[in-house]
């Protein structure tokens, strides 16, 4: 009998183990390296050839590893003559816009406004997906400016981050949110308590809660977290070819500076005096996009490196690019996820980014 | 009128007036959703899904655009 992998089902190799990521369903199971291995250039299993090779006892784990496939819907029987008809996926990557993502940070002080962000950044760059994060309050009438901005564009997500306040009653926030339906996600950072506010109220989107976590810089971003993993086609094709962070994204920091990230230090020009083709056409704008998993370090051995956002602005080895993200703590030599900022081995980096101050929050 | 009623009043809607909906309209999955409660017009908005699928929950962009919140707090609150 002849098993072959469903087209949209990628195995991804580590280290230790293996996933299988389910692209169409969005979700990801482990397999043994020992299973993922006894696929062949096409991810076909020829399982009397296989069983012909085994003991008894290594039968009995056979079965079990074809068990598995089968309930998960991972593979199908296939005749030899059709082979040709399963054609596999074309892995490029291609997004139908010069920036699909940015990130707009604002504080007390910022004095840019978002009009001349959508205007100079987003329309000309085609980017439909904005991310706004504020570490100092914002007030709800501020905010309705901006969203009532947003809401007559061609903007089609908006994330928010802001920073809660005493009036802010889940009351107030609910019915405010109501009016915007562009926004995906509220958070309330600096909250008294981690809360989910409203669970969604508009297929998807309305999503409101807050959190105690106290976020006042850019320099809180970049944690790695398994609950940060992305499974699905866009993302899994991306991250082989192309940062799965910074590729296509640009952003907005609190002093109104063109970055690649607000956490990263060089900057492209400022939103008052200089246009998107002006930042773009920067030698090094888009020196990290196709940094790639495949060629970071220790991540290249990881299982997960398709389906997790990197993160370049803070690396274990500041002066190497292809180092690993500072702010992951796993391990794909054990399979062990341990707290990053107390490794032993990133302390030299924690103290290099001045990071030490986000440990006290 | 309940959200059934209007649900099924749209549908009908539809299927006696096609030349103002898209072809592939007599298949949209149509969810109405009610307006809040602290509002006093009971707004109704109405969305329709992707041809035969259950799900119309959409996903805007396919990954998050930052990792500034440390999401392991929120694990466990409802």
């Amino acid at each position: 009998m002849l098993l072959k992998l469903f087209t949209n089902c990628k195995i991804t190799k580590g280290n230790n183990r293996s996933i299988i990521c389910d692209l169409q369903r969005e979700s990801f199971t482990y397999i043994p390296n020992s299973l993922a291995n006894l696929f062949d250039r096409n991810y076909i299993i020829d399982t009397e050839k296989v069983l012909a090779q085994l003991d008894s006892d290594d039968k009995k784990i056979f079965n079990e590893y074809i068990q598995l496939l089968e309930e998960n819907e991972f593979v199908f029987k296939i005749e030899e003559n059709d082979f040709g008809i399963f054609p596999e996926l074309n892995p490029e990557f291609d997004y139908p816009a010069e920036i699909s993502n940015a990130i707009i940070d604002r504080n007390q002080n910022s004095t840019y406004s978002f009009k001349e962000v959508l205007n100079k950044i987003l329309i000309p760059s085609n980017c439909r997906h904005v991310q706004i994060r504020s570490y100092d309050i914002m007030e709800l009438d501020e905010l309705r400016i901006v969203l009532s901005l947003f809401e007559d564009s061609f903007i089609k997500s908006i994330d928010i981050v802001i920073k809660d306040f005493p009036n802010l009653g889940d009351k107030e926030i609910k019915p405010f949110l109501f009016n915007f339906k562009k926004v995906r996600t509220l958070i309330l950072h600096s909250s008294n308590e981690n809360k989910l506010i409203q669970k969604e109220n508009n297929f998807g989107f309305g999503v409101i809660f807050s959190i105690t976590q106290k976020i006042n810089s850019s320099a809180h971003c970049g944690i790695i977290q398994e609950e940060y993993f992305n499974v699905n086609m866009q993302n899994y094709f991306e991250s082989n070819s192309y940062n799965s962070c910074l590729n296509k994204k640009i952003s907005i920091d609190v002093n109104g500076d063109i970055k690649n990230c607000p956490s990263m230090s060089q900057i492209f020009g400022n939103i008052k005096n200089t246009s998107l083709k002006e930042a773009m056409s920067h030698k090094d704008f888009k020196k990290y996009w196709n940094i790639h998993k495949d060629q970071i370090e220790i991540c290249k051995d990881c299982e997960f490196r398709y389906i997790c956002t990197d993160c370049r602005a803070y690396v274990e080895d500041p002066s190497n690019d292809r180092s690993r993200p500072l702010k992951c703590g796993y391990d794909p030599y054990t399979n062990e996820w341990s707290e990053w900022s107390t490794n032993p081995l990133k302390q030299k980096a924690i103290e290099n980014y001045n990071l030490k101050e986000l440990f006290n929050n | 009128m309940n959200k059934l009623e209007t649900k099924k009043r749209i549908i009908e809607y539809i299927k006696d007036h096609p030349q103002e909906f898209p072809f592939i309209s007599k298949y949209w999955n149509i969810e109405i959703e009610e307006g809040n409660e602290a509002s006093k017009d009971k707004i109704l908005s109405i969305s329709y899904g992707h041809y035969k699928t259950k799900d119309i929950a959409v996903t805007p962009f396919y990954k998050s655009i930052s990792k500034i919140i440390d999401v392991r707090k929120l694990k466990g609150i409802n």
